[in-house]
């Protein structure tokens, strides 16, 4: 992917019901950047990493450079597999990846020697970790990340940052967040939408 | 061990009440054709242990029934999964799932005697109460799916085995397991039952009704207590191997 490409959004508008929750709202990024955007609860933050995903239909509105590209993402909710094994979950995105891969994504998020156990046992900020793990060992060039840090302790959120910024590198990412220091840990630009 | 005793004190406290109970009410009526002792009944049991004619009727039963059980689990399934994936299918299925549900044992039994030979009467019989117990559980647990897991599938791009095995499977089997549990007692229930009005030569049904007919209640007593042996055995070690399947899984 050349570092020049642009995605683009044109006027995109999205309804629910007579409400728009984004209206004739307009985007351009490089390629390989981080976008944070942020604002307050319920400005259609999630709606548009949706959009963006390909996951919801807009109402009205362009969307350029998106459809095309592989995508891995950290969804609100972890959407992981309960009652099956870390290792089943991560394979989800990673299908070929080896189980030493797999353990090393593990293992740099603090989860070193969970590969085997069923991710029911494990705690919320457990999953949220293997969550991320998932999106981060997927084929991916755009990463859409809705709050992804939620119940992190201050410690693992840091370590969580750290690796999301060496491993991204060079890939779009779409990050949705209430939090300014991570949006100024990681963003290269910041989107508000009010 | 101690955990053992912990939990199986109440289990054989409460089994040994109610023995004393039923001692107590023979003793009261004093007549073996109306409640023999429990003693009297296990003597029974012990001798008939024994004898070939028991072990060739239990193979006789318990072949037809699990076949009948197996065919309903098969049958029940793959009409859920169609169900699930085409409402035209699900709406075509759903009243005759409800009236095989609804209907009495012996109408069917009736009915099939003239259709089916008595010796494979208990497989259909089986089968018929297996099928709805199967498909109406397994349809709600696959209808219970949650959509944001698919949706995470999507946008990872499983594949159709993938999504079979960890989204689908990792759901639906506590669902089967619940229907097998209740569907295997009903099997046992219906089938012995539809034995006894089919009277088929060397089934557990035909003793049953050779104990009605000469008056033998110990008999009586003592091969119900084979049904329930069998029905508790087959139901046991099915839901193990269930359960070593969602195990399985659970460690992929």
């Amino acid at each position: 992917m050349s570092p020049i490409e642009t995605l683009s959004i044109e006027n995109l508008t999205v309804r629910f019901g007579k409400a728009a929750v984004l209206d004739r709202f307009c985007l351009s990024v490089p390629a390989g950047s981080c976008i944070c955007i942020m604002g307050p609860s319920g400005c259609g933050k999630t709606t548009l990493l949706r959009v963006m995903m390909g996951l919801l239909l807009p109402d009205s509105g362009l969307l350029s450079g998106f459809a095309e590209r592989k995508k891995s993402a950290v969804f609100q909710e972890n959407r992981l597999c309960e009652n099956l094994s870390v290792r089943a979950n991560l394979r989800l995105s990673a299908p070929r990846a080896e189980d030493r891969t797999l353990e090393a994504a593990l293992a740099s998020l603090g989860l070193k020697g969970f590969l085997r156990r069923p991710v029911r046992t494990l705690s919320g900020g457990m999953q949220r970790r293997i969550a991320l793990a998932r999106a981060l060992l997927a084929d991916y060039e755009l990463l859409f990340l809705d709050e992804p840090f939620t119940g992190l302790d201050g410690e693992t959120r840091r370590q969580a940052e750290d690796l999301l910024r060496e491993q991204s590198r060079g890939k779009t990412v779409f990050l949705a967040t209430h939090s300014e220091e991570t949006a100024c840990a990681l963003a290269d630009q910041i989107i508000r939408l009010a | 061990m101690q955990k053992f005793y912990r939990r199986s004190a109440p289990v054989l406290l409460s089994l040994a009440v109610w023995l004393l109970l039923w001692q107590m009410l023979s003793l009261r009526l004093d007549a073996e054709i109306l409640l023999p002792a429990p003693l009297v009944v296990f003597r029974r049991f012990c001798a008939l242990l024994v004898t070939a004619e028991l072990w060739t009727a239990v193979l006789f039963s318990f072949v037809r029934i699990a076949a009948g059980f197996l065919l309903g689990l098969l049958c029940g399934a793959s009409s859920a999964a169609l169900s699930a994936r085409f409402r035209a299918v699900k709406e075509f299925l759903s009243p005759a799932m409800a009236l095989i549900k609804a209907s009495p044992v012996a109408s069917f039994t009736i009915l099939l005697l003239t259709w089916v030979p008595s010796r494979n009467l208990s497989v259909v019989i089986a089968f018929l109460m297996a099928l709805p117990v199967i498909y109406t559980n397994l349809l709600a647990g696959i209808s219970a799916t949650d959509p944001l897991l698919l949706e995470m599938a999507d946008l990872f791009g499983v594949g159709r085995l993938g999504r079979l095995r960890c989204i689908y499977l990792s759901q639906v089997l506590p669902f089967l397991r619940s229907g097998c549990g209740l569907a295997l007692g009903l099997c046992w229930k219906a089938g012995v039952a539809a034995e006894v009005i089919g009277i088929p030569a060397g089934s557990i049904g035909e003793r049953l009704y050779e104990s009605k007919i000469y008056y033998d209640i110990p008999g009586l007593f003592a091969w119900t207590v084979v049904i329930i042996l069998m029905s508790l055995l087959f139901g046991r070690i099915f839901l193990a191997l269930l359960d070593s399947a969602m195990r399985a899984i659970e460690r992929m």
